[in-house]
């Protein structure tokens, strides 16, 4: 039970509101571009309130990256409001525990998230084509048809770590919670009558199990096509080395990622002596390389938010491995990314005593 | 005919306590297989999970990480973070079905001779089990 209250007209008033009645000087919200496009943008008090998209079920960037890149160098100087889906809220804790990112000022709308579509959808077709059945499956506690497959095995749907959460799953309109100090400071700044209730419908408990099955399902279908090196082969193989997976990945922040460095730059003779023991050498070398290194230096930290799939021009299922890979080593750790700040980072910690089945 | 298999097993050795062990081992004259090729380097933390799926990218049979006793790094936790990179690269390993049990890590001091030479047999020979890494096959990886 939390402190609720109905969006008085719909979520876009709500937000306006904010902004006209000095709750905050800021938003950063998804907004409408042109027709069925969107992005992200920051609204100052005074500025456009159009076409703002917080539900538009499409994710142009993470949006926890778009926020590290106006908190990075220190805090905002004033009150922001930043609407953002489970993930997007997960990738900037995780940023604020890799000093890329800042919290203060910031006031954590959290939306419940359906999911969102494959960026394709936005760019090939009019992406508000696909609202009306979108809609419809959130109101009934559906997974809408075509949506990331990482969306669609997603049960974290709800938001942790908001300040305020946005519930729509099971209802005509959406329903405002106020769980934090700051979150009742915006409901009192706005005269919003809170009554008690529940967060989310039973509907979106029982989505949750569904989702939870599904990315059992998941995980489990990735393992078994991505087996042994034949495996790996059969699904990076196509890889073309655009790099555009870790681009887009809010976790790799890295301005100059290792995989770009004169590291992987070789000798002549590197190349020659491979040759005597292998009777062909892929040139350039290292692209599977990549994808596992990458692993190995964020997979702890995804957030299984499906940017990098979405970004692959070879259609590789980026997100899918990530996420697959990214639970079990969560698990080794016993670490959910973006749960809490107080959580380590598991590569910067460690105890005493651990994993003495490894050592001899 | 093929050759029969001898492994190559890439060795990362921390030059304060590791190295130095396996320098005694080689001056007391033990003797140990010689399928290890020593890496040295200043601590275990040093090796980046990178080097070792590099390692095993490039066909090598098994890759050892080996550092000073818990509590004794020249560095104070070194060895603590090289446990938990070991820990998972192993478990990346395992998640893709490649083969986690060709990666060891070993704890062995600058005056445990003897040890060092007892794991590098004991290693090659669980690698030899294991037989060549299904890596050197592929030329497209
Ligand atoms: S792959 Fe590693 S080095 Fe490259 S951007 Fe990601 S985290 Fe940084
Ligand atoms: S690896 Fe892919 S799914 Fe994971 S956080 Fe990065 S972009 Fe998102
Ligand atoms: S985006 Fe796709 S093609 Fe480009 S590097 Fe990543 S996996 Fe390879
Ligand atoms: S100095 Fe030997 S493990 Fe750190």
């Amino acid at each position: 039970m939390a402190k609720t209250a109905e969006v008085p007209q719909d979520l876009e008033s709500f937000l306006v509101s904010l902004l006209d009645l000095g709750a905050v000087e800021v938003l950063f919200c998804p907004k409408f571009l042109s027709e069925g496009k969107v992005a992200h943008a920051l609204i100052p008090k005074e500025g456009s309130r159009k076409g703002l998209a917080p539900l538009f079920p499409f994710m142009p960037a993470n949006g926890g990256k778009a926020v590290s890149q106006f908190t990075l160098e220190g805090p905002v100087d004033r009150p922001v409001a930043v609407v953002l889906r489970p993930c997007e809220i997960r990738v900037l804790v995780e940023l604020v525990k890799l000093e890329q990112a800042n919290l203060d000022n910031l006031y954590i709308i959290g939306l419940e998230c359906g999911g969102v579509y494959p960026l394709e959808k936005m760019t090939r077709e009019k992406g508000a084509a696909h609202l009306e059945a979108y809609n419809q499956a959130l109101k009934e506690g559906q997974v809408p048809q075509g949506i990331r497959e990482v969306c669609g095995a997603c049960d974290l749907f709800q938001p942790m770590g908001a300040d305020v959460v946005v519930s729509v799953i099971g209802r005509d309109r959406p329903q405002l919670a106020f769980l934090t100090g700051k979150g009742l400071e915006l409901a009192s700044k706005v005269g919003l009558e809170t009554r008690r209730g529940e967060v989310f419908t039973s509907q979106s408990q029982a989505l949750l199990k569904t989702k939870a099955a599904n990315r059992a399902q998941l995980l489990s279908s990735v393992k078994e096509r991505v087996k042994g090196y034949q495996g790996l082969l059969e699904v990076f193989g196509k890889c073309i080395g655009c790099h555009n997976c870790s681009k887009v990945c809010p976790i790799c922040y890295c301005k100059d990622c290792f995989f770009e460095s004169a590291t992987f730059d070789y000798e002549p003779i590197s190349y020659t002596q491979r040759l005597e023991k292998k009777g062909a050498l892929r040139v350039p070398m290292d692209t599977i390389l990549f994808h596992l290194g990458r692993m190995t230096h964020m997979a702890t930290s995804c957030v299984a938010c499906g940017m990098c799939e979405d970004a692959c021009p070879m259609g590789i299922p980026v997100a899918q491995i990530f996420k697959a890979v990214g639970a079990d080593v969560q698990e080794l750790f016993e670490y959910l990314p973006g749960r809490g700040l107080q959580e380590e980072l598991p590569l910067t910690t460690y105890r005493p005593v651990e994993f003495t089945e490894l050592e001899e | 005919m093929s050759e029969p298999f001898e492994p190559k097993i890439v060795g990362f050795l921390c030059y304060w306590c590791s190295y130095t062990a396996a320098d005694l081992a080689g001056v007391s004259r033990m003797k140990y297989p010689p399928n290890l090729r020593v890496i040295r380097v200043m601590c275990s933390s040093r090796v980046d999970p990178v080097f070792i799926i590099k390692a095993l990218l490039d066909g090598a049979d098994g890759v050892l990480v080996a550092g000073c006793h818990p509590g004794d790094c020249h560095y104070q936790k070194g060895n603590y973070y090289a446990r938990r990179k070991v820990a998972l690269t192993k478990k990346i390993l395992e998640s893709l079905g490649l083969g986690p049990e060709r990666v060891k890590l070993s704890w062995i001091a600058a005056s445990e001779g003897p040890k060092f030479a007892q794991v590098a047999k004991e290693f090659t020979e669980e690698i030899r089990r294991l037989g060549p890494n299904p890596a050197r096959a592929e030329i497209f990886l």
